[in-house]
Formats: C-alpha cells, sequence, structure tokens
C-alpha cells in the first residue's frame, strides 16, 4: 500500500488559501524560493496572509497571480494605475499587474522563531531600505558576473541555465 | 483514540487535504494530503471506528497480510497524533 499520508505541496493548496481568504480567514505558510531573501529563507521562516482590505501601497508585500498561472509573493515597490513589484533578491522588477490579481498581503511574518507584524518600525525601515539599494545590489551583481567571466568562470545564472 | 474534531477532510483541486479548522489563522505547514486508502482510513476513524475495524478494510481491499495492515495503520495513526488530528491515548 503507498503511503496514506504526505505533505501536500502548496501550489496544490493554493485554491484553498484563496477559499480562506476569500472566507476572511488569514493563513499562515512557508514561501517557497529565494526571492525574498534575505527576509524570508525557505523552509524555515513563515508568512501570514490576510485578506486584502485596504488600497495596497508601496513596500506592502502581496501574494498575487500572474497571467501565467503561477503565484508569486513579491514586494511592491510601485504605485500607479498598475502596481510594480519585485522580490527583495531581484534586481529586476514587474510591471503591470492589476490589483485583480492581488490575493492577499502579508500582515506578519515569523522569522528565526519570532514574530513580527509589518507595523514595525524596523521591519518599515528595512523595506525602504533595501529597495533604495536595489540599484547598488544591481551593479554589485554585474561586477562580480563581469569578473567571473573574465577569469573563465560561469557566473551563478549561466550554471543554472545549463 | 479517534478524531478530535480540530481538522476537516477537503477536497482541493482532485487532491484530499486535512484542513485545520482555526478561529482566524490556517496554517497551511505541514498540511496534509491523503490518498484513496487515506481518506477510508480517515472515513473509517469518522464513523469512530478502531484500530482493528481499519486494519480489516486494509486486508480486504488491498492484497496485504494482516500484519502488514496494522503496521500501515500504526504508522498512519501516528501520523495523524502528530499532526494533531487525533488524541492517542
Amino acid at each position: 500500500m503507498k503511503k496514506a499520508i504526505y505533505t501536500a505541496h502548496m501550489d496544490d493548496l493554493m485554491p484553498l488559501i484563496r477559499e480562506r481568504l476569500a472566507a476572511g480567514q488569514s493563513v499562515c505558510f512557508s514561501p517557497k524560493g529565494i526571492s525574498m531573501l534575505p527576509m524570508l529563507r525557505q523552509g524555515v521562516d513563515t508568512v501570514t496572509l490576510s485578506p486584502i482590505t485596504a488600497p495596497l501601497k508601496k513596500y506592502d508585500l502581496p501574494l498575487y497571480q500572474r497571467d501565467s498561472g503561477k503565484y508569486v509573493l513579491h514586494r511592491i515597490v510601485r504605485v500607479g494605475d498598475t502596481l510594480t513589484c519585485a522580490g527583495d533578491n531581484q534586481v529586476v522588477l514587474e510591471r503591470g499587474l492589476r490589483q485583480e490579481q492581488m490575493i492577499g498581503v502579508v500582515t506578519a511574518f515569523t522569522r528565526g522563531g519570532k514574530t513580527h507584524t509589518v507595523d514595525e518600525r524596523g521591519y518599515r525601515l528595512y523595506c525602504r531600505l533595501w529597495h533604495h539599494t536595489r540599484l547598488l545590489r544591481r551593479i554589485w551583481r554585474g561586477l562580480i558576473r563581469r569578473t567571473k567571466r573574465l577569469f573563465g568562470k560561469k557566473s551563478i545564472d549561466e550554471t543554472k541555465r545549463h | 483514540m479517534k478524531l478530535n474534531g480540530k481538522f476537516v477532510l477537503r477536497q482541493v483541486a482532485g487532491n484530499w487535504v486535512v484542513l485545520p479548522l482555526s478561529d482566524a489563522t490556517v496554517n497551511f505547514n505541514g498540511m496534509i494530503k491523503l490518498n484513496e486508502s487515506g481518506v477510508m482510513l480517515w472515513r473509517l476513524l469518522e464513523q469512530g471506528k478502531d484500530r482493528e475495524a481499519l486494519a480489516d478494510m486494509l486486508t480486504t481491499v488491498y492484497d496485504v497480510s494482516r500484519e502488514i495492515a496494522l503496521e500501515d495503520v500504526d504508522e498512519f495513526l501516528n501520523k495523524l497524533g502528530r499532526a494533531g488530528c487525533i488524541d492517542l491515548q
């Protein structure tokens, strides 16, 4: 007999997350990937996602669904007619996101066993600092990539591609 | 040993998951998914059936010995116990 119980994959649970948020409940889960480093570490840190009850603002951290169907948890870095988002560990911005793609917004997170709300001063400072140093990180990454190329080493991106 | 009523079985996009019933926040970390036999075992627990009855079902539906069936049932119950679905006595 196959294992009667196994751990559910987050992508499979997304319809349920949408349903619970629509019902007014909050949901707690551990996000996947490295795009929200250094704030969120996969398999270690968790976020509490709540229903969106007010217009989303800059630095909010929503869960949204791309037109491709993929679910993403990235930070809003610009609000206009559409929203622009980026992961904290990303240097490229994702533009043209619509309000109706937004599913829920992070209201708290647990990091290193300690729970923080998004209203905390330290967190708000981190959001601003990290966003405003994005250009510096982009230049830094470019420098590292070029240096590695100069010495004949494959960059991390190139290694992943192969 | 019986389900404590803090969880409910739900089908989501073709998958059976055990959903915790929380007041304000639903914790999706480590949420468990049941396959076909897991769902049958859960249904029997809902009816108040005991370990022996669960093993009977497995030996009837699957080509397994009683020893193996009891081992599988124990593993199932232990996992449910660790997840907080049942109160192990």
